[in-house]
């Protein structure tokens, strides 16, 4: 069982230490990491069971113009933290959009403000085929503090860690 | 029957805390109580994926088994219960009453000369009672088919008849088994699952053990291995007075009814207190675990449109890519990530300048993975319930993708759920296994070289593969 004095519970309060320590510089030192807003144009293409480019890299405040395209059936566009679904037709170039619980449009482009950083999934809302749930994209707007503070986080508890434990030891060695 | 007073450092005796559980336990029909309602519900999902709609998402089978199931299974059931999802399986019903010739009762020998069926213990089976081969005692066909089957997950996750199939020959060969060998020789040797869940449910802080190891040393009776008049002997081919890891106990609790000293019991202990390995097979399905962990995550949830390809060979019927795939898949697994662990332990030993063999620093590595592997295993397995969980609510209606509408939910628009949240849960769930596995590889290197600095020194290599892996996670996850 954990009491206070055992070692697991040490070894608890380590982690939790570095964990905090690590996570809250990294985000700190992030935040001021910030390059100047543009805009991009991005044609994505859809096919069973992928979208092209696969990855769509951002800087936060970007301003991102997508335009869209199917090669084989009707595909879905849902970008997870944006709640933006795009409905898309093979051999159209007008699609489908809705904003979260907004109003279904008829528009030949998506734009929108990337003003949220981190990494956000895009997947096919319409079933496509056997692989429909596994089609995925990636928008990622930097700076994305949650890579660089959960590597670092990671970073912490190796040298945590083995700091700790190396302490331990030493004590147990000398007594 | 009289009752051992409950020992000290197992942890909190549930059954001596919770008298309605106890009572629970000791009932012959408990088992069945469980498995019946699941044997019903297994039949009707089989049924849905033969009969079904051939679309993955939309039919009964697919959702249950790989949305559902597998979430609660690796998620719930396994870090908190360990192998408490064999207790509850329907697949091996048929063998057990096979052998049993009885549901509920039990059997017990005459001792009359010509008596029919295979004695073992006090208890009469039938069937021809073989011992599994010595050889085949261990995890490597578990792993091998487990990592067959893995190949072909493309297949298996999104179609209906490849799951109905599958499962169907889970219940076949368990049943024909159990009528050639002795008790749960599938589950033990050749159950793709009960591989992988013997081997995650040892972080569980739930186990069946001895209260008192003296009481069993001096029994006589020895019913949890022979079986008596209360129950059979242990349906998974351990002692269970000797247990002291939960990987091979299936918590059927037939030792809890059959031990004449009420000396067996349910302990809730302090997560990863199981960390030994036993050897280079449990080592290897570590290693098989996580690196199936580490290409799931990549294939099913990155966005690298020639991997799924490469892996629906079902569907683009193109076997270059996927052999490449498949092979890729396979040699990481049992070569390159093992070599890599090997390598730390050579250098562990090196800097250590210990005499023995690497094998303990080895094992002591692998052993590492164990929850490290689980928790990856968990990470990946939150984008697909949260991602694709509203696919169950709308097949719950509809399982046959046939028009129904049983509660209303069957036009449910797909809804991810707290799709923001996820790279943030996943990274959380990642670091926690890095920070388990350096406790328990640290702890193992700990019992082998002493609480000494060599035995930090003799872990720092593997740490920093593990590391090296905790950072591909996460940057498959969020970067």
């Amino acid at each position: 069982m954990l009491h206070a004095t055992s070692p697991r519970f040490a070894a608890a309060g380590w982690i939790v230490v570095v964990l905090c320590v690590t996570v809250l510089a990294v985000g700190a030192a992030s935040t001021t990491a910030d390059g100047i807003p543009g805009e991009r144009s991005v044609d994505i293409v859809a096919r069973r069971y992928a979208f092209d480019p696969a990855v769509i890299r951002a800087e936060r405040g970007d301003r991102l113009r997508l335009r869209f395209a199917s090669l084989d059936v009707v595909h879905g566009f849902h970008l997870e933290g944006y709640d933006i679904d795009v409905t898309v037709e093979p051999l159209r170039r007008e699609v489908h959009v809705r904003r979260g619980a907004g109003p279904l449009e008829s528009v030949s482009e998506v734009t929108f403000v990337a003003d949220r950083p981190g990494k956000f999934r895009f997947r096919c809302s319409k079933t496509c085929g056997a692989m429909h749930p596994f089609m995925t994209g990636e928008l990622i707007v930097g700076p994305n503090r949650l890579l660089h503070g959960s590597s670092a986080a990671a970073l912490g508890l190796l040298v945590g860690g083995l700091a700790w434990a190396w302490s331990l030891a030493g004590r147990e060695e000398s007594s | 029957m009289t009752r051992t007073p409950p020992a000290a450092g197992r942890g909190l005796d549930l059954l001596a805390t919770l008298r309605p559980l106890r009572w629970l336990a000791h009932q012959r029909w408990f088992p069945l109580a469980v498995v019946a309602p699941m044997l019903l519900v297994f039949s009707a999902l089989l049924v849905t994926g033969f009969v079904g709609t051939p679309v993955g998402n939309r039919n009964g089978l697919v959702v249950a088994v790989w949305i559902l199931w597998w979430f609660l299974l690796i998620a719930v059931l396994v870090p908190v219960a360990g192998r408490a999802w064999c207790a509850a399986c329907p697949i091996p019903i048929f063998g057990d009453w096979l052998q049993r010739g009885t549901l509920l009762g039990v059997r017990l020998r005459s001792g009359a000369p010509g008596e029919s069926g295979a004695t073992l213990g006090r208890n009469r089976y039938s069937g021809l009672g073989r011992r599994w081969p010595r050889a085949l005692s261990n995890l490597w066909l578990q792993t091998a088919g487990f990592l067959l089957l893995a190949a072909f997950s493309a297949v298996l996750l999104t179609s209906p008849l490849a799951t109905a199939l599958t499962l169907a020959a889970m219940l076949v060969a368990a049943t024909v088994l159990a009528a050639v060998f002795r008790q749960r020789s599938f589950c033990r040797y050749l159950c793709p699952v009960g591989g992988f869940l013997g081997l995650y449910s040892m972080p569980a802080p739930l186990a069946v053990r001895a209260r008192d190891a003296a009481v069993c040393a001096s029994c006589r009776d020895k019913g949890c291995v022979a079986g008596n008049e209360r129950g059979w002997g242990c349906p998974w081919l351990v002692h269970p007075s000797r247990l002291d890891r939960n990987n091979s106990c299936g918590l059927c609790l037939e030792c809890l009814r059959t031990c004449p000293h009420g000396n067996m019991s349910v302990f809730l202990r302090a997560p990863l207190s199981d960390r030994r390995l036993a050897g280079y097979d449990e080592a290897w399905k570590a290693f098989v675990m996580l690196a199936l962990a580490l290409a799931y995550s990549a294939v099913y949830l990155g966005p690298w449109g020639a991997l799924k390809d490469a892996a629906n060979v079902a569907e683009a019927r193109d076997w270059s890519p996927f052999l490449a795939y498949a092979g890729a898949l396979a040699l990481g697994a049992l070569v390159v990530l093992p070599a890599a662990f090997l390598g730390a332990a050579w250098l562990g030993r090196r800097l250590t300048s210990i005499q023995s063999s690497p094998r303990g620093l080895f094992l002591a590595g692998a052993s590492a993975l164990v929850p490290f592997g689980l928790l990856a295993w968990i990470a990946f397995s939150v984008p697909l319930v949260f991602g694709n969980g509203s696919y169950v609510l709308a097949a719950a209606s509809d399982p046959l993708g046939s028009g129904w509408d049983l509660f209303g939910t069957a036009g449910l628009p797909w809804t991810p759920v707290l799709p923001q949240w996820i790279p943030w849960l996943q990274a959380a769930l990642v670091l926690a296994g890095q920070a388990a596995a350096f406790w328990t590889g640290w702890m193992e290197s700990r019992s082998l070289l002493g609480a000494t600095r060599r035995a930090v020194i003799g872990f720092a290599p593997t740490a920093m593969l593990i590391t090296g892996a905790t950072w591909t996670l996460l940057w498959l996850y969020t970067g």
